[in-house]
């Protein structure tokens, strides 16, 4: 079972680690939650059904395991006291414009609430909003007006970014 | 940049040189539920460890047989108490681990779970008041004069209900409702329940340390912040009704209202 599980993860590794960049802007801390997701995931592939698709199975309990997930206790604090729009990420080396861009992408996906951000990760996975409902346990009109609040926040987040 | 531009660089960002994948258990990992697990943990065995100091040590020093065997009584109820409090928890950590069919069922079966466990610590810190009532009947003994004992019981229980307040009030919250709220806050917004916006809040001595000693020694340094915070508590309560009763003998002596003698010649019965 551990072999099969690998070899279905290899595929989706990609996507947990983009997951883990929305959800943290530490290094250490994506690191952290990435290895928690499949550690989750690992710990649950026993009780999966195979009703759903494994991808689809894998990014909620990667959702799940990313909305709870706490950063460090020192961020944890910093954050609970001065609030998201105050969140100073850290600098890494980018050489390109793509790269420059998709900083500036993550930059503003992370001060989103973790609901948001799950929200629009559906969003960028091109998820319908059936799917969507489906994965939250929301209605479908709930799933869209809450998928277009959180756009509005983000595109908010990023005109702040421009000024 | 706009939001379709997103879509197109989320598709492009295909970092090749990802961590390598364990599926062994991290100890590092920072969730609610683990840091609740730890908390728990923690505090399972400071229980362990003190209470039998605490409710059998002083009342064995009295020599009396009666006291010794009620005591040994109260200390196995409390930790059998505790063993039940501690093992429910396990069972909820282990199936909320497991579970998964919406983030919103998820979510809410870890609420509803986390605060009847809420519910349930604080019933078992409230179980303390007529154990800790009975206790001081037990180590009094009827030493006094009638008025004497019931200022003592009296006392004794608005301590009792003291210490209860504050466990329950500060230790509870740092130990474990900080990170239920946090879950109670993800599921309102969720459903679209109005939330508090969370009140700004200065770090308390005990965040500042806990944060210290995380950061030099991660999880093990939580629980060595718990285990310095538990004694250092344990001593403070100890030295402030020291004085309490100093303050209290001191001021009944001066008004007349507490007859020295008397008091005197309880304290060399007890003895």
């Amino acid at each position: 079972m551990e072999k099969e599980f690998l070899e279905k993860i290899e595929n989706h590794k990609g996507v947990i680690f983009k997951i883990s960049k929305m959800y943290m802007d530490d290094r250490d801390d994506q690191n952290d939650l990435y290895q928690e997701i499949i550690y989750q995931a690992w710990k649950s592939y026993g009780d999966f059904q195979r009703k759903s698709d494994f991808s689809t199975w894998l990014y909620r309990t990667a959702l799940n395991t990313a909305i709870v997930f706490l950063r460090s206790e020192k961020k944890r604090s910093f954050i609970q006291n001065q609030g998201i729009e105050n969140l100073v990420v850290p600098q890494e080396s980018y050489n390109d414009a793509d790269d420059k861009n998709m900083k500036l992408m993550y930059e503003a996906i992370q001060k989103l609430s973790p609901i948001d951000k799950a929200l629009i990760f559906f969003f960028l996975e091109d998820f319908p909003g059936k799917e969507i409902a489906r994965q939250l346990g929301i209605t479908e009109v709930n799933a869209r007006v809450k998928l277009n609040r959180a756009k509005i926040k983000l595109k908010e987040i990023i005109e702040k970014q421009k000024e | 940049m706009e939001l379709e531009n997103f879509k197109e660089l989320w598709d492009k960002d295909s970092r090749q040189d990802l961590p390598e994948i364990s599926l062994e258990n991290q100890d590092e990992i920072h969730s609610p539920m683990r840091m609740l697990k730890i908390n728990m943990e923690t505090e399972f065995w400071l229980m362990v460890v003190s209470l039998p100091t605490l409710m059998i040590g002083f009342p064995f020093a009295s020599g009396n047989k009666n006291i010794i065997i009620i005591s040994a009584f109260v200390v196995t109820l409390t930790l059998a108490f505790i063993i039940y409090f501690y093992s429910r928890f396990l069972k909820l950590y282990k199936m909320l681990c497991n579970s998964s069919i919406n983030t919103n069922y998820d979510l809410f079966n870890l609420r509803t779970q986390l605060l009847i466990s809420k519910e349930i610590y604080i019933s078992y810190y409230i179980s303390y008041i007529p154990l800790a009532f009975i206790l001081s009947l037990i180590k009094i003994d009827f030493h006094f004069e009638m008025a004497y004992n019931l200022a003592i019981f009296g006392i004794s229980f608005l301590i009792t209900l003291i210490l209860v307040w504050f466990i329950i009030k500060y230790w509870m919250y740092y130990m474990y409702g900080k990170y239920i709220e946090d879950v109670v806050r993800l599921v309102d917004e969720l459903n679209d329940v109005e939330t508090k916006q969370a009140k700004y809040r200065k770090n308390s001595w005990f965040e500042c340390s806990q944060r210290f000693f995380m950061n030099k020694f991660g999880l093990k340094g939580n629980i060595l912040n718990t285990i310095l915070w538990f004694v250092s508590v344990y001593i403070f309560i100890i030295i402030f009704l020291t004085m309490v009763l100093v303050t209290f003998i001191i001021i009944g002596a001066k008004l007349n209202f507490i007859d020295l003698t008397t008091l005197m010649k309880a304290l060399e019965r007890l003895n």
